[in-house]
């Protein structure tokens, strides 16, 4: 025999369990969430000592955003890296799809773990080369399964013998 | 530019009108005392006490409205799983103010085509009735700004006039979304009005008097066990008076994005926001004092006021954060095809049980009625309300879910 | 439709614009409705405002660089539009997946689809007018189901995880316990889902018997995905022409029968239970091995045309796909399934009322992203 309108007092009931319920909200400045490893995020890591300006990662960039400057040595031996005068990477209109991370074939750049780099000028979102030579290099493990490997988590910063999968 | 001056000065005499002066609603009662007088006795202070007890009370309500905007955010949000708003004051308790102050300061827009009168005076139309309603209401028990013997006829006369000042509303901002929020509001309203003030007969019938004060007095039983039908019946037609879920259609966020208030902003809106979590706080005093037992006097007696205005109010929150909202010509059909007969059988029903009862008794008509003379009648109106639970769904056209659910091999999971 | 034509009792209609700025119109779309009184006589969608060139931006991208546009088709359902990208890819450079590649896109696609539900079913019971509270408690199981794939791929809407001959990631550490975790603790939400929606009287009387879809009619009007299964029709892709490895799993493809708006919201959510039956499947068979096979960096298909399908959680989603031998797509079609099932709008709404007509849009579940691509 069914009563009126018990259905809908069923989902009173559950809205009241509701409200006796500890709430799923981080408030953000105080709690922050804690991301993956692999969380692609806002910045970058590079490894100056290991990249060679092959500009492998500009090509596969959709957007065209990363901007490589090189110039030869004097007495260029064939195989050697080239010296790197412009590195930038424009994050005003980088998707962070980490093509380019998949793309590196020396293991030179990696994505960052940054997510509060708001900024007021849209210049300033501009990575150089001096913030990408001088940043904390604490790579995400993002397209790095040897990082995952020796079990990193994104928490200590990593030297240029590390972070790749053979070394220099 | 004369006319753009007096537009802007008509702009900002309007804050500061709303801002400093509730004057006009002050003056209203204090000039209409007279012809009062000889309707019924009178209880007003004299001289100076009652304008300040007057200033009180207005300043009450008016921080009661306020707050509850905040209340309500919190609750909903508990219901949702996250919290409410929390930032503004210690806990957020100031969210209400900031509000306030954030549509104050905001351009006052009107629409060129509208008719520019009508569309300020609308909002002053909506809001003073409901400030009226709290003339007869005893907040501080033995205190009521006027003693009127029609004290419950009069509420219910005065918050009619609302409908008066949302149509004006509507109409006035020569919008169609406006419109069609006006034409829905006006059917509402005058639709629930009937099933209410059948429900509230049967407890003027109770106590034997109009009088706030008497009716609270004659509750030797709370009235919520002498007529649960009614209660349920004044709940449901005071929601789809106030406009509130699952009644609400009128601003239906989806459709016609917000109803007859679509163009206002600024003051005017601030004015129509107010009045509606001020009418619930009005309506649920009222529900308090009907249905929910005597007011026992002095401070204590405010406190178990409020307390159970709480209730109500919880109530009514609860309600909006839990059910979907009905739809106009289903809001409209339950209004006249199930609440007004069963406001019909009820009042048949206690009449009947209240002559029976008076017979036995031997108590003259007028009277309150006693103890175990209002017991009867509760037995007799409670078993009435589970019988109508248990045969509702079988009247065809409202159980009619059942049938053609089961007949799809679907079950209504979760209703039984 | 002409306004100025008069009804039958002499008065005129009303042209309603629900227009691009509307509080729930489920992304910038127009709809110019005729009503009279609150009856709707006609009701022409216009859209159009999303429009991002994603055809034409396909021409001048590798074939890899392509995955990152699709992700933004349907935003709610990226896993789907990169699986059906690749798929089509793979039939035009016949390359094959290994094993687990195919496990793992499976599990990912299931987990899509219960996330493009929840929001579907939330969205819907907000235009019901139920102020947020089922939306926050599908948000909140869509916030850890988005947890997951951050763990997978680092990303939690924008994915590009499916790549030519496999996936991008393996599994991390940690992930099946926590998908564990999450299955068993979804179980008890959807039966909390019903317990609030199923027997509720206000939704039943809005939503029973509402705007009737014939199964005839929906083949006719090439209406596909949960919107046909409620009409009648038994036609799901993942048991007709399975792909994948949807032929060696076991699960019910659920169907209504008069295809009402009751039925279209029942069918999604028995269709999340069956999702979650996959993924436990998919996890407990999963086997070890590569996870990618090597291709080159810029692939170059050989000349020719492929056209790939999936079941996308909003309908069939299909890529065709032209190749003229270099690394980037001659050609690249798209057809969504949102913009083939909103041409059956009109029929769902003459002829009721006003409030029915964002419902009716609702049950649909349309994504403008991918109607305008």
């Amino acid at each position: 025999m069914r009563i009126f309108g018990v259905g809908a007092i069923k989902g009173l009931i559950v809205t009241l369990k509701y409200l006796l319920r500890p709430t799923f909200t981080t408030q953000y400045p105080e709690e922050k969430l804690n991301t993956s490893p692999r969380f692609r995020g806002n910045n970058f890591v590079w490894y100056e000592e290991r990249c060679t300006g092959c500009s492998t990662c500009a090509k596969a960039c959709p957007l065209g955003i990363i901007r490589i400057v090189t110039h030869p040595e004097p007495h260029q031996q064939v195989g050697s890296d080239y010296q790197i005068d412009v590195f930038d990477i424009d994050t005003g209109r980088c998707m962070f799809c980490a093509l380019c991370v998949e793309a590196c074939p020396y293991d030179a750049l990696h994505m960052g773990g940054d997510f509060e780099r708001a900024d007021y000028v849209r210049e300033d979102l501009v990575i150089t080369t001096d913030q990408l030579r001088e940043g904390a290099k604490k790579p995400q493990t993002q397209f790095r399964p040897q990082l995952e490997e020796i079990g990193y988590q994104g928490d200590e910063e990593l030297d240029e013998h590390e972070a790749g999968r053979w070394s220099l | 530019m004369w006319a753009k001056w007096i537009a802007k000065m008509q702009t900002r005499l309007f804050n500061i009108a709303v801002l400093i002066l509730l004057t006009p609603v002050f003056l209203l009662v204090y000039i209409i005392k007279e012809p009062i007088v000889y309707y019924g006795s009178l209880n007003i202070l004299s001289g100076i006490n009652f304008f300040i007890g007057l200033f009180i009370l207005v300043n009450f309500l008016l921080v009661v409205t306020t707050m509850l905007t905040f209340v309500e955010r919190r609750l909903v949000a508990r219901m949702q799983n996250r919290i409410g708003p929390n930032r503004v004051g210690p806990f957020g308790i100031l969210q209400g103010f900031a509000d306030l102050i954030k549509l104050i300061t905001k351009e006052d827009l009107v629409p060129t085509l509208a008719n520019r009168t009508v569309f300020s005076l609308a909002p002053i139309l909506i809001m003073a009735p409901v400030l009226l309603m709290f003339a007869v209401i005893p907040i501080l028990p033995g205190f009521t700004i006027a003693d009127l013997d029609i004290g419950i006829f009069y509420v219910v006369a005065i918050t009619s006039l609302g409908s008066l000042g949302v149509f004006a509303a509507g109409w006035a901002s020569n919008s169609k979304y406006s419109l069609y929020g006006a034409v829905r509001g006006v059917a509402q309203l005058v639709s629930y009005e009937v099933p209410l003030v059948l429900s509230i007969c049967t407890i003027v019938l109770l106590a034997g008097s109009l009088n706030l004060n008497q009716i609270t007095g004659a509750q030797e039983i709370p009235f919520i066990l002498v007529q649960p039908l009614a209660f349920v019946i004044v709940l449901f037609s005071v929601a789809a008076e106030l406009n509130r879920t699952p009644f609400d259609l009128n601003e239906a966020d989806s459709e016609i994005v917000a109803g007859f208030h679509t163009e206002y902003s600024g003051t005017k809106f601030a004015l129509i926001y107010g009045t509606e979590y001020l009418a619930a706080f009005g309506w649920s005093v009222v529900i308090a004092i009907l249905f929910l037992g005597r007011l026992e006097p002095g401070v204590g007696g405010f406190l178990i006021l409020m307390a159970k205005t709480s209730i109500i109010l919880f109530l009514f929150f609860w309600f909006r954060g839990t059910w979907p909202r009905v739809r106009i010509d289903q809001i409209l059909a339950i209004a006249w095809k199930i609440m007004f007969p069963l406001a019909t059988i009820n009042i048949i029903v206690t009449g009947g049980a209240i002559l029976l009862v008076q017979s036995l008794f031997n108590l003259k008509s007028g009277t309150p009625l006693g103890l175990q003379p209002l017991a009867i009648i509760a037995i007799i109106n409670i078993v009435l309300f589970v019988v109508l639970l248990l045969v509702l769904p079988l009247i065809k056209g409202l159980g009619r879910f059942d049938d053609e659910l089961k007949a799809r091999g679907l079950e209504i999971k979760g209703g039984n | 439709m002409n306004e100025s034509e008069k009804n039958s009792d002499g008065t005129e209609s009303v042209l309603l614009n629900l227009g691009p700025q509307h509080p729930s119109t489920h992304g910038v779309f127009r709809l110019r409705t005729l009503l009279d009184g609150e009856e709707v006589i006609d009701v022409e969608p216009i859209f159009g405002y999303l429009h991002r060139g994603s055809s034409k931006l396909a021409e001048e991208r590798s074939y890899t660089q392509v995955i990152t546009l699709t992700d933004r088709l349907d935003y709610l359902a990226g896993m789907s539009n990169n699986l059906a990208y690749i798929t089509a890819l793979e039939k035009l450079t016949e390359i094959s997946p290994p094993e687990r590649a195919r496990y793992l896109r499976v599990i990912m696609v299931e987990l899509m689809r219960i996330a493009s539900h929840l929001m579907g079913i939330g969205f819907l019971i907000n235009d019901l007018g139920a102020w947020i509270t089922p939306l926050m408690h599908m948000f909140r199981e869509r916030e850890k189901i988005l947890d997951l794939f951050e763990m997978v791929c680092g990303a939690r809407i924008t994915f590009s995880y499916m790549r030519l001959g496999g996936v991008s990631h393996d599994l991390p550490i940690g992930f099946e316990k926590s998908i564990n975790e999450f299955l068993d603790d979804f179980e008890n939400k959807i039966k909390e889902y019903e317990n609030l929606l199923l027997g509720n009287e206000i939704i039943l009387s809005r939503m029973v018997g509402v705007a009737p879809l014939t199964g005839e009619r929906a083949i006719n009007c090439s209406v596909t995905g949960p919107n046909l299964r409620a009409s009648g029709v038994d036609w799901d892709l993942r048991k007709k022409d399975p792909y994948e490895i949807y032929d060696q799993i076991d699960f019910e493809v659920p169907l209504g029968e008069k295809g009402d708006n009751w039925d279209r919201l029942v069918v999604r959510i028995e269709e999340m239970k069956q999702s979650v039956r996959i993924i436990r499947q998919c996890m407990y068979g999963l086997p070890q091995g590569p996870y990618r096979t090597d291709t080159d960096f810029f692939v170059r298909p050989p000349e020719g045309e492929a056209y790939g399908m999936v079941e996308a959680p909003k309908g069939e989603l299909g890529f065709y796909l032209v190749s003229d031998g270099t690394i980037a797509p001659y050609r690249m079609g798209i057809r969504s399934p949102s913009f083939i099932n909103l041409t059956v709008l009109r029929e769902l709404c003459v002829g009721w009322k006003l409030a029915d007509i964002i419902v009716n849009f609702g049950t649909l579940d349309i994504n403008v992203g991918e109607v305008d691509r």
